[in-house]
């Protein structure tokens, strides 16, 4: 039964991620596209820092061939992700790949994106037993909730909900280049709107506060995870037609949510699982 | 689990780690500009702006954001942000050495940079085709979008030769 239910959860899941995998792919980002670009750059995390003691984003970059090749396999990875999620290897490699795609398209990207749940989804399909990939699945499941609350909590612990200008203020570079180039529409009607008006702006941007601390709810309880996941899931939708900050790469990390209750409904917390198995 | 993840991240918090498998996540938490102007960076080829807004999202980020690495790591004199880390976390001169060494890309030529840029956004550049790398600062008001200064960045007439 939980074998069944894991494998339902996760063929919809590296559907997703496929179809974003895809999105990023035809969008025309890829290794392959980073081909001869020198330049790079890391943040203050070792863990992003492990392939490049490596050398690995050096070999992955270091012709066309190479670069299209891993593309392509990652993509076959996905696939037979999607098509059997409860095979181990295709688990390990892809959640390896995974970070490696992502760790050397940020460094050539120069600013970390936060579209990290990439690899995070995959991290519980490295492991063989079905509980403890339940056991991996509830610790992402946590992070995710952190990540994001996280996010509310520092909005509200810099004292930047007092600043009524707040928004108005962070959007004035987002459609910097859409001005330069004339490149006008609608969205940037809305954006010239909200920079202009702060006080719809500061509404929307408590709101944004309010859908991003609402995460923490599901450290106490799991009953209300489907809605934290829509309330991520609209978060990242008016992020996308306000501040032009598009979610692909992290929207099925965010739908894991939809199927924590009915994966962990048979323990009460992880630690149970522990317990049992110790 | 609930119990011990809060515990690791609270102190992961506390000492404001912003790592990957750390999820201290301050986007967008502080505001740097105090009010309504901003830059934008572009590259032109033969004098015209390359356009990237009509590309898909990733695409359109990425040739927007890491144009804007590019000139930052050209203004802080071929350094990127580990440069200063290191040195600022590490006293060991062997250890910073090695670190520099393999995660920092030292000195690159700025043609190699900007004609990776070119060719990503679509671009084929001919031989005698001139480069630039323009710094535009702006400011919106009841108007609208107003352009108040630029900066060459970077310029090279010989690229694609």
């Amino acid at each position: 039964m939980e074998n069944r239910n894991f494998h339902y959860a996760y063929r919809i899941l590296m559907g997703i991620l496929l179809v974003e995998y895809l999105i990023i792919q035809l969008s025309g980002v890829g290794l392959h596209a980073l081909v001869g670009n020198p330049l790079f750059s890391l943040p203050a995390d070792p863990v992003s820092w492990l392939p490049f003691l490596a050398a690995i984003p050096g070999i992955l970059l270091w012709n066309l061939t190479g670069a299209w090749f891993f593309d392509i396999f990652l993509l076959l990875i996905l696939v037979a992700l999607f098509l059997n999620p409860l095979r181990q290897l295709p688990g390990i490699v892809g959640c390896i790949l995974s970070f490696l795609f992502f760790v050397t398209m940020m460094s050539r990207h120069i600013h970390w994106n936060f579209q990290e749940g990439m690899f995070i989804v995959l991290f519980p399909l490295v492991f063989k037993r079905i509980r403890s990939k339940l056991f991996a699945f509830e610790a992402i499941r946590y992070f995710l909730l952190f990540f994001y609350g996280s996010a509310g909590l520092l909005k509200l612990l810099s004292g930047s909900y007092l600043n009524s200008q707040h928004l108005s203020h962070l959007l004035t570079g987002q459609f910097g280049p859409y001005f330069l180039e004339g490149n006008t529409g609608w969205r940037t009607s809305v954006h010239l709107f909200l920079v202009n008006h702060s006080g719809i702006s500061y509404f929307l941007f408590l709101g944004s506060i309010v859908l991003e601390l609402f995460a923490f709810v599901g450290f106490f309880t799991r009953r209300f995870d489907p809605f934290i996941a829509l309330s991520l899931l609209l978060f990242h939708l008016a992020d996308w037609v306000i501040m032009d900050i598009a979610p692909f790469g992290q929207l099925a990390f965010i739908c894991l949510l939809f199927f924590s209750r009915s994966l962990l409904r048979n323990s009460s917390t992880a630690g149970d699982f522990a317990i049992r198995n110790a | 689990m609930a119990v011990l993840f809060i515990i690791i991240y609270a102190i992961a918090f506390d000492k404001k780690m912003s790592l990957l498998l750390f999820p201290y996540n301050a986007m967008y938490s502080v505001d740097f500009n105090h009010n309504n102007t901003g830059e934008v960076y572009a590259c032109k080829q033969n004098g015209t702006i390359i356009p990237i807004t009509g590309k898909w999202y990733w695409k359109k980020d990425f040739l927007e954001t890491s144009l804007r690495g590019f000139v930052h790591y050209v203004e802080d004199t071929n350094r990127v942000f580990l440069n200063h880390y290191i040195l600022y976390r590490f006293s060991n001169p062997i250890v910073q050495q090695y670190l520099v060494d393999k995660l920092t890309p030292g000195k690159i030529k700025p043609e190699k940079w900007v004609t990776w840029y070119t060719c990503f956004a679509g671009r084929k550049i001919e031989p005698g085709d001139s480069l630039e790398i323009i710094r535009y600062s702006f400011d919106f008001d009841r108007n609208g979008f107003q352009l108040i200064d630029s900066v060459t960045i970077w310029k090279n007439f010989r690229n694609g030769e």
